[in-house]
């Protein structure tokens, strides 16, 4: 064998730690490399209408261009030029048809034309797109892993395939044609499912599946949130019950959206310590904290269960991965925002982080926004944090954009001037807009822009000639992420097997020493 | 009871004994044993006791399965995660340098060891060498990629116009 055939041979087993356009690159160099790579190209298709932050992975994507200047109406002519292009692709060349396995649109629409000739993609594993049931009756006929259910019916016609089970908004609970023993035999031969839609759809789901058998699952999403007047206690009931009767020691990964909005209501520390008393053994645990009130004290009570559930969790010292996503507010003024609130919730995780042993990869794409919820720690960062050039440069323009602009305050009604906390708390939210997907799947980061007037009606003062646009973005980020490099050190001299953070969309990964991924985009020259 | 000896051998027939904890990088060999060993073990019959297990690898020959042994070598008391995604979690982690250095190789062996990793089932290695070459193509353009791999260029213009668009949809730009 030559070792440019060797080349070939080795080069589909390369393909997946390539960014796309290296792809390409390798895909043009030769036929025989055009050959190994143009399969993997179109094996799993990912459609977001924006740019990626890093595209080296498995997924090629959809998107639109890199440059950040280019308006909404640019990046979405774009978009559909793209789509059409692969359209015309598709249609042109079966073989690559055959290719694709998986099709995912994430906050998009598709183009009618472009979803229809995908469902009768031969091979497609997945396919998950607005509108999915207009094409049930192409994709029930395909080898699907994966499937998101809008109607209980739905189930007794899906493939056998079928291993990970999305629960979507559920349409109707029409059972006319019901035939409810094959769909429970569906539920019961899966290995995922998710129950993370919006609540009447997971309680008609789970009234549906009672009572509960064993099920035995690798990966499970569920939803215990207390709402406001307790509407949501048969949900809640119903997925504890769900819980016990599910086979811990298959299951890997857990994916949790919890909350109590009644501060003076205990569930959610019950719920958590019921759920240490459980022979757990997971790899890898998804938190996202839902609640409707913007209080430290709220925040607090959750980070006070999550913290008893990890250090106390069977087995934690297996877990591998772990993701915490808080919900602050969009302005970050929240009640009790006082430092030593923020040194509390800085302990809880300080103290119960070390006992993760085995954790790996610790993903928080809220991190930067919950700080910015504290106004002391953001004029740190403003006024007293790094001092590189790239920093010393930015941070004073950033100071400059605070001091000449306003807001509109919605729960006053007034304009108020911008705050370092607001202003960071956009910059935040901005970063934690690069999260798609499901939390524990890491689907590629999307590479968006603040402009620094769209959030909050963030205006100049009059008379002031604002320069600031979304080309500023990547720097303020750059800003952020050095900000960031002492908390990465902290928790990896604590768990010394770590080797990715992400925080709030910045990622740190650590070979010999600890480097910032994202950073080498925004390096100054 | 002492530990018997694992002998692996080549596809061009030569011999490497190894340690079992050595041999176990590779989760294919690791099956093997697994299938082979708990059967003897429960006999109660000890006189094969002393005659070492022959492990063969049809697709790699002695030269890469010396490189490859040295890599489990240094990392048979590393316990890598036994039950990885296979998705992209793994794919951003750095390369460690040891392993850089271990990989610092001709191209030809580099190639071999990739495919003997993937053969054998030996995750780490795999990633690592693929992370090598990713490295080697990454920035480039078709022509220095051919160069640097020492490819001809086998496309007539027209064919190759003809591919740029049909994938033009995935250019990142």
């Amino acid at each position: 064998m030559t070792s440019s055939s060797l080349l070939g041979s080795v080069l589909p087993l390369v393909v997946p730690f390539l960014a796309q356009q290296d792809k390409l690159n390798a895909a043009y160099a030769s036929y025989e490399l055009y050959a190994a790579v143009v399969p993997l190209l179109y094996r799993k298709l990912l459609f977001t209408g924006r740019p990626l932050v890093d595209s080296e992975g498995s997924w090629t994507n959809i998107g639109s261009l890199k440059n950040p200047l280019i308006s909404d109406k640019k990046h979405s002519e774009m978009y559909t030029l793209r789509q059409e292009l692969l359209l015309q692709t598709l249609t042109l060349n079966k073989e690559l048809a055959r290719c694709v396995e998986q099709v995912v649109v994430v906050d998009q629409e598709i183009l009618q034309d472009l979803a229809q000739v995908l469902s009768r993609c031969p091979n497609l594993r997945r396919f998950e797109v607005p509108q999915p049931d207009r094409w049930l009756g192409e994709i029930y006929t395909k080898p699907l892993e994966s499937f998101v259910v809008t109607e209980l019916d739905q189930l007794c016609h899906l493939p056998d395939t079928v291993r990970r089970l999305k629960l979507g908004v559920l349409k109707s609970e029409s059972l006319s044609v019901f035939d409810r023993q094959r769909a429970l035999k569906k539920i019961y031969s899966l290995d995922a499912l998710e129950l993370a839609a919006d609540e009447p759809s997971i309680t008609t789901f789970l009234k549906f599946v009672q009572p509960f058998a064993r099920l035995r699952l690798r990966s499970l999403s569920i939803v215990y949130y207390h709402g406001y007047n307790d509407y949501n206690h048969v949900s809640r009931t119903l997925v504890q019950q769900l819980l016990d009767k599910t086979d811990l020691a298959t299951l890997r990964e857990l994916e949790m959206v919890l909350g109590c909005d009644e501060m003076a209501c205990g569930c959610l520390g019950e719920f958590c310590h019921h759920l240490v008393s459980r022979p757990f053994d997971l790899r890898r645990l998804a938190i996202l904290q839902r609640t409707v009130h913007r209080d430290h004290n709220y925040t607090e009570k959750f980070d006070v269960a999550v913290t008893s559930l990890l250090a106390s969790m069977p087995n934690n010292e297996r877990l591998a991965e772990l993701y915490i996503k808080h919900a602050p507010p969009l302005d970050a003024m929240i009640v009790h925002g006082f430092e030593g609130n923020y040194n509390k919730r800085r302990d809880l995780y300080h103290s119960t982080l070390p006992q993760l042993r085995g954790l790996e990869r610790l993903v928080c794409p809220t991190f930067v926004w919950s700080l910015a919820c504290y106004e002391q720690l953001m004029s740190d960062l403003l006024w007293n944090g790094c001092t590189c050039d790239h920093c010393e440069s930015f941070l004073s323009l950033f100071d400059e954009f605070i001091m000449k602009h306003h807001y509109y305050d919605a729960a006053s009604g007034l304009e108020k001037d911008v705050i370092s906390p607001c202003f960071f708390s956009c910059a935040a939210a901005t970063l934690a807009a690069r999260f798609v997907g499901r939390p524990l799947e890491h689907l590629p980061m999307l590479d968006v822009y603040w402009n620094f007037h769209s959030l909050l009606n963030m205006d100049h003062d009059a008379g002031y000639e604002c320069r600031f646009n979304q080309s500023f973005f990547r720097h303020l980020a750059a800003c952020i992420s050095h900000f960031l490099q002492d908390y990465v050190h902290e928790v990896s001299r604590t768990n010394p097997n770590l080797w990715h953070v992400n925080f709030s969309g910045i990622v740190f990964e650590k070979a010999d020493f600890w480097v910032c991924k994202n950073e080498k985009v925004y390096r100054v020259q | 009871m002492t530990e018997r000896k694992i002998i692996i051998i080549t596809s061009d027939g030569d011999k490497f004994p190894v340690e079992r904890k050595v041999a176990e990088k590779s989760i294919l060999i690791k099956n093997m044993l697994k299938n082979l060993l708990p059967a003897e073990e429960e006999e109660e019959d000890d006189e094969d006791e002393d005659e070492p297990i022959e492990v063969p690898t049809q697709n790699v020959r002695s030269a890469v399965m010396k490189n490859i042994l040295e890599w489990c070598d240094h990392y048979k008391d590393y316990n890598f995660p036994d039950d990885e995604q296979d998705d992209d979690s793994k794919k951003s982690a750095p390369i460690d340098a040891w392993d850089k250095n271990f990989l610092n190789v001709d191209q030809e062996m580099l190639y071999e060891i990739i495919l003997a990793a993937n053969y054998l089932n030996i995750k780490p290695l795999l990633n690592a060498g693929c992370k090598v070459v990713a490295e080697m193509i990454r920035g480039k353009s078709p022509e220095e990629i051919r160069k640097t791999f020492n490819i001809v260029n086998d496309f007539t213009p027209e064919e190759e116009a003809a591919i740029r668009r049909e994938n033009e949809w995935a250019e990142d730009r």
